[in-house]
């Protein structure tokens, strides 16, 4: 079975409004503002919360769109760019990938607009826990984001290394 | 004593009704062997208890999807058998016959792992096991209270499960194997076929007098433009 388009795949499942979705967001992230008052830790909960949701959305991302499996690190980014990220499937962002280094374990995501604004950490983490599933253990940063003054939200996502799967019960038991 | 049932004739199977379930099992794995559902249908034999029953199939899987990555016709790149593959990586095997069950198994990148017992005579079941995956994100993992890698303890995954699985016919089965050491069957049942993404293994056992030493069976590959 081919795997759907992106467009297929957003008219199949339901979709939030944008503006809510934002409004939500940004309530969170004052809430934690107001909880945890330093910015460092605020992040670090966004991360985790991106974790979080990152390690539930891979299996319905591979259960709509049919995908079987990405060989290596390249085709996984370009996954996720184009139909993570890209409208119209998750998040409804525009998104490019670019900048690959020599031996193809580490690239850039450039977004042109986020509806997550400023405190984009849920990001990161996301697709740090997504991938995580899919069995490649990497490391996302921004590297360039319109709050400090950048032209445009850009994520480094570099591969640390690909988790073979173990058999998990030791031989004596 | 001989392990492989050649010689006796296994009762064939009862012809299935029209009506009730065809799956007599189903399991749920994740990447780390934890069962997270088990749900029976009709099994009239339990030969161990529940935890070396899990153990015993996901040890089994583990072998066989290596085995057929290994033996693949067609990939140029395999590793030596043995060595842990990525989840995905490699052809996966989708099915195996006996003459009284059939077993498809369904593994997603994620390493989520499906596995449904059928009657024999069971067509493809890939769409299925696609379906009940689906049936998984929408009630567990959306599920804000579950948390992954726990055994799974949805009241609607369960009823959509026996709703959907209502539309097959009902049968019984049962296994007993050893991982480990080979394939060592009850006299009554015989591997017939293991059916992977590329090609299908045929087993077939000769019949031979018991003082022949060099009685050994020999798996045929078949490739799916043959059949």
């Amino acid at each position: 079975m081919a795997p759907r388009s992106g467009d297929a795949i957003f008219s199949s499942i339901d979709r939030v409004n944008a503006e809510l979705f934002t409004l939500t967001y940004g309530a969170i992230v004052r809430q934690l503002l107001t909880d945890l008052e330093e910015v460092e830790e605020v992040n670090k909960q966004l991360d985790q919360m991106g974790y979080n949701i990152g390690i539930r959305l891979i299996d319905e991302f591979l259960a709509k769109s049919g995908v079987s499996r990405c060989v290596d690190f390249k085709e996984t980014a370009d996954m996720i760019a184009k139909v993570l990220l890209f409208p119209p499937m998750f998040l409804g962002v525009t998104a490019s990938v670019s900048s690959w280094d020599a031996d193809g374990t580490c690239c850039s995501i450039v977004l042109e607009d986020s509806p997550l604004l400023y405190y984009c950490n849920v990001l990161s983490g996301f697709i740090r826990g997504a991938l995580e599933m899919v069995s490649m253990k990497t490391e996302v940063t921004w590297t360039r984001d319109v709050l400090r003054g950048d032209d445009a939200y850009e994520l480094q996502v570099k591969l640390l290394k690909q988790v073979a799967e173990e058999y998990p019960y030791k031989d004596d038991e | 004593m001989q392990f492989f049932g050649g010689s006796e004739i296994s009762p064939s199977p009862p012809v299935p009704t029209a009506t009730g379930n065809n799956a007599h099992m189903m399991y749920v794995f994740n990447r780390n062997g934890v069962c997270l559902l088990y749900k029976e249908w009709n099994r009239p034999l339990h030969t161990l208890n529940p935890q070396q029953d899990h153990k015993l199939m996901f040890g089994l899987l583990f072998s066989l999807k290596s085995l057929t990555a290994k033996m693949d016709p067609i990939n140029a790149d395999k590793g030596n058998l043995g060595v842990p593959q990525l989840p995905g990586q490699g052809c996966s095997f989708h099915s195996f016959r006996t003459n009284t069950y059939k077993l498809s198994f369904m593994e997603t990148p994620s390493g989520i792992k499906i596995i449904l017992v059928t009657h024999p005579k069971t067509g493809d079941l890939r769409e299925s096991l696609k379906y009940i995956y689906g049936l998984y994100v929408e009630y567990v993992v959306k599920n804000p209270i579950y948390s992954p890698g726990s055994p799974i303890k949805s009241e609607l995954f369960n009823t959509a499960l026996d709703q959907y699985d209502c539309r097959y016919i009902r049968f019984w089965s049962s296994v007993a194997i050893a991982p480990r050491q080979g394939f060592i069957y009850r006299r009554r049942y015989t591997l017939r076929a293991i059916e992977s993404q590329h090609c299908v293994f045929h087993y077939l056992r000769g019949e031979s007098s018991q003082r022949d030493v060099s009685n050994c069976p020999y798996p045929r590959m078949i490739f799916p433009h043959e059949i």
